[in-house]
């Protein structure tokens, strides 16, 4: 790939028509009866007849290369064509993902500024209803449109009916191609900018890391990696789930899926991975067909990936890339090497390790400042082994959030040749042989006055305990009285196993504090509390909330 | 996997089946496996797919289990280029043994043969005797051009010419000639047309049909010669097995030349000639010769 030439992201999807026209693209569960579930599908000749169609209407109606479109649509056939169509046309989506919450989506839009409103008909509804996005002056409805201006889906598809081809728009290296909108696990959700450049990486990351072949099938667990399986010649198989609760799932669903279409590669959260390794191990069940899962989102705790791995045929496992959605992967760490080796010493308190960086990325370890840093300087780098914020710079990181310059300050540090570093939020360290280890969010470290703790190393110990579900390190003010100092005093808050409930807390504790003291990094850890349910993301059931942590237990120490 | 289907006007109307894709070395072949009871194997030629297949496929499903493959770059299979397929006959033989396997059939296997489908399936044949319980043959050959016949000058020059990219390649026009001129006693539906261009839009599609010419060998140092020879040398051993022919005699590749070369192979085979049919003859005469099938399957049951 040359570093000037930069293609279409949807020009993917015309290589994969070229190759394998008459596989199917897209599955979609449209609905069940006695006889089970029945499909609808787009091959990839549909899909891209229908994207061109789309892209032909869209462009009849003032929807333009450049235009910025929040598309309100949930994973579907439509979501696809709808996907595929403004990147043809240039247009720029603007997607949302549903775990952050209906209170964020009015900020997101309000942010976006999008000219164009391409939703279902519930989504129109609450546009209107709720001011969304007065921004808008083109809406798109997807089925029936009620009481608001505009043009249906169906209509702009007959206004693109022709039979000429369509060209995609081609783009410069630093076109917008999309804006995301994925749930931070600290403040409002940002805009992320990604160029077609930036997907382009992408996509052959994935490809090349994984050894994804076309004519894979895939079920994705987590909507917008489902945008990848056509650019990779993979049929997507959507499942029959709540895309926002994927806890919740019901694994028979997938199960069923995964039997039927003879899935390869399931692109999961770790949430679902939970959910099926228990259903799984439970069962006795296997799933031979699959080649590997790839979990994203969040760590997956050993335990889990032990049980989901039991039920993979042999040479399959999981991989857990690290990154976030400024820069996807940074490194990829699979379950033979976590449950082989490193499981070992993140028990020891040395972090999780998640791999070696991607080709093309470059990882430094910088030291910890909570302040925007103006410029890259190789003195902000620390020896390898210590702990700092992780920054990585690649083709595929994204340089900006949309609308947000303090954000991007706070975030970005401009390098030599105009390049960036983007800075993870994360701090962890390099091993001898390279590979990262991370050892929590920034912005959960606790300052003591000893020296600074990470969530993980602590948290590490704790969980060892067999009563211990899981356990979080919050810093309170220091109770010498100097309230003004930074300073902090840590806790670590437990949640107990649901079958450990009820013990004895004054024995338990002794047993914790004698545990955290046997390593150095956990000796200063004399307060530990009980709490009945960590608050934690819907999503993955697995990012604490440490900042309601912090408060409520500032409420029980009085 | 099985293969959910969408509203493409051919399939709703005149192929209602959900199909299925074989991996090959990441390249979907993607085949039709209907019915139950006896196994009947379908192999079409060029240019042509399993939609060929689609009334014989309807007329005998209730009553045996019939697998139709669309050769690699034809039909709904994938398209691959020359770089990760080689689009030779040995290849193509590979390919259907898989099937065959993959598709647990039972030990007797019914062949139904037309066109290139016949040097393919006429070769695993060879590789398998003890496997075939009977063969159905509609123009078709399995052996080099009989020494009375000619190369038509149609193929020469898709051949042995530049033309050829034009021609196969760009135009499409071998397809769109074969859709027009395969069938002689009515003219394809649009719908049915369709079914055949379609699959071939693209023109990366058109490769298969382009290799499939170039792959008859005409001299001996042609790469596929050797195992035509071959297999030629073999087909006495199925002077035994029952053999149905339906020959549409308005062809004007595989004509009376070759229907007298099969006669003279395999003495026993019962033969209808179509004397107003042509290539396409199971489009010509899809009643009569689903008829043909099913007495001539009456007459000669599988003995395992």
């Amino acid at each position: 790939m040359s570093a000037t030439v930069t293609s279409n992201i949807a020009s993917h999807l015309a290589v994969m028509e070229e190759r394998q026209p008459d596989r199917p693209a897209v599955l979609f569960p449209a609905r069940r009866d006695a006889q089970g579930v029945h499909y609808t599908q787009y091959t990839f000749r549909e899909l891209d007849a229908v994207s061109s169609q789309m892209a032909r209407g869209f462009e009849r109606i003032g929807i333009k290369r450049g235009t910025r479109a929040a598309l309100l649509v949930p994973p579907s056939l439509d979501f696809f064509a709808l996907t595929f169509a403004l990147f043809k046309l240039g247009a720029v989506p603007v997607l949302i993902d549903p775990g952050i919450g209906l209170g964020n989506f009015a900020n997101c839009l309000a942010e976006a500024e999008p000219q164009a409103f391409i939703g279902i008909s519930k989504a129109q509804a609450a546009r209107v209803l709720l001011g969304w996005a007065p921004s808008v002056s083109v809406p798109v409805t997807v089925g029936t449109r009620w009481f608001w201006g505009g043009h249906t889906l169906a209509q702009v598809q007959k206004l693109g009916a022709t039979e000429e081809s369509f060209s995609s728009a081609i783009p410069t290296p630093d076109e917008t191609a999309a804006i995301l909108f994925t749930s931070g696990s600290t403040g409002p959700p940002k805009g992320v900018v990604y160029t077609h450049e930036i997907f382009t990486a992408q996509v052959e990351h994935i490809r090349a890391l994984y050894g994804i072949q076309p004519g894979e099938v895939d079920l994705p667990t987590f909507p917008l990696f489902a945008l990848f399986g056509p650019a990779l010649g993979m049929t997507e198989v959507l499942p029959a789930m709540d895309f926002t609760r994927p806890a919740d799932v019901n694994p028979l669903n997938l199960t069923a899926a995964i039997a039927r279409f003879g899935v390869t590669n399931m692109f999961g959260s770790p949430a679902v991975i939970n959910r099926l390794g228990r259903h799984g191990e439970a069962h006795g069940m296997k799933l031979p067909t699959l080649r590997r899962a790839i979990s994203a989102g969040a760590p997956v705790p050993a335990k889990a990936l032990a049980r989901f791995a039991a039920m993979l045929p042999p040479g399959a496992q999981v991989f857990t890339p690290y990154g976030a959605t400024e820069c996807l992967p940074v490194a990829s760490i699979g379950s033979d090497e976590i449950l082989g080796e490193t499981r070992a010493q993140t028990e020891l308190g040395k972090g999780v390790c998640v791999g070696k960086p991607v080709p093309g990325l470059t990882v430094k370890i910088i030291r910890i400042t909570d302040e925007p840093i103006a410029a890259w300087s190789d003195d902000l780098e620390l020896p390898r082994g210590e702990i700092g914020e992780i920054a990585v710079q690649a083709p595929h990181a994204t340089r900006s959030y949309f609308n947000r310059p303090a954000a991007t300050a706070q975030a970005k540090i401009p390098a030599a040749d105009g390049k960036y570093f983007h800075r993870m939020g994360d701090v962890g360290y390099l091993d001898e042989r390279g590979r990262i280890w991370f050892c929590g969010r920034k912005s959960h470290r606790v300052e003591t006055k000893t020296g600074t703790m990470f969530t993980i190393p602590c948290e590490a110990i704790f969980n060892t305990h067999p009563a211990v579900f899981r356990s979080a390190l919050v810093g309170t003010p220091a109770t010498d009285g100097d309230w003004k100092s930074p300073a902090r005093e840590p806790v670590i808050c437990i949640e107990l196993e649901a079958e450990a409930r009820g013990r004895d807390e004054g024995k338990l504790r002794e047993e914790l504090l004698a545990l955290g003291a046997k390593f150095p990094h956990t000796q200063a850890i004399r307060t530990v509390l009980f709490h009945p349910a960590f608050p934690v993301d819907i999503r993955h059931n697995a990012k604490i909330f440490r900042e309601k942590l912090a408060v409520w237990t500032k409420e029980q120490l009085g | 996997m099985e293969l959910g289907f969408s509203p493409v006007n051919f399939r709703r109307e005149h192929y209602p089946f959900v199909g299925h894709f074989l991996d090959r070395n990441g390249i979907g072949l993607h085949y039709l496996d209907e019915g139950a009871g006896e196994a009947v194997v379908m192999v079409h030629g060029n240019p042509t797919w399993s939609f060929y297949y689609r009334r014989l496929v309807l007329g005998l499903r209730d009553q045996c289990r019939t697998i139709v493959p669309d050769h690699i770059g034809c039909g709904l299979s994938d398209k691959p280029d020359d770089a990760h397929y080689s689009f030779t006959l040995e290849r193509r033989v590979a390919d259907l043994d898989a099937l065959i396997t993959h598709a647990k059939l039972p030990e007797k296997i019914t062949l139904v043969l037309h066109d290139w489908g016949g040097m393919i399936g006429i070769t695993w044949a060879a590789q398998n005797p003890h496997r075939i319980a009977r063969l159905v043959l509609l123009n078709t050959a399995a052996f080099h051009l009989p020494k009375t016949k000619k190369l038509p000058p149609s193929l020469w020059v898709c051949r042995n010419t530049p033309l050829d990219a034009l021609l196969v390649r760009k135009t499409g026009l071998f397809v769109r000639l074969v859709a027009r001129w395969g069938v002689r006693t009515r003219v394809l539906s649009p719908e049915e047309r369709d079914a055949y261009l379609t699959p071939h839009a693209a023109k990366a599609s058109r490769l298969a049909q382009l290799r499939f010419v170039q792959d008859i060998p005409l001299t001996p140092d042609h790469p596929t010669h050797a195992l035509v020879t071959e297999v030629q040398g073999k087909l006495a051993q199925f002077q035994r097995t029952p053999t149905l022919i339906c020959w549409g005699a308005k062809d004007w590749v595989f004509d009376d030349h070759f229907l007298a070369e099969w006669k003279r192979i395999l003495p026993q085979a019962e033969i209808h000639r179509f004397a107003d049919a042509s290539h396409l003859v199971l489009e010509d005469k899809p009643d009569e010769i689903l008829a043909l099938v099913k007495q001539f399957f009456a007459k000669h049951p599988v003995k395992e």
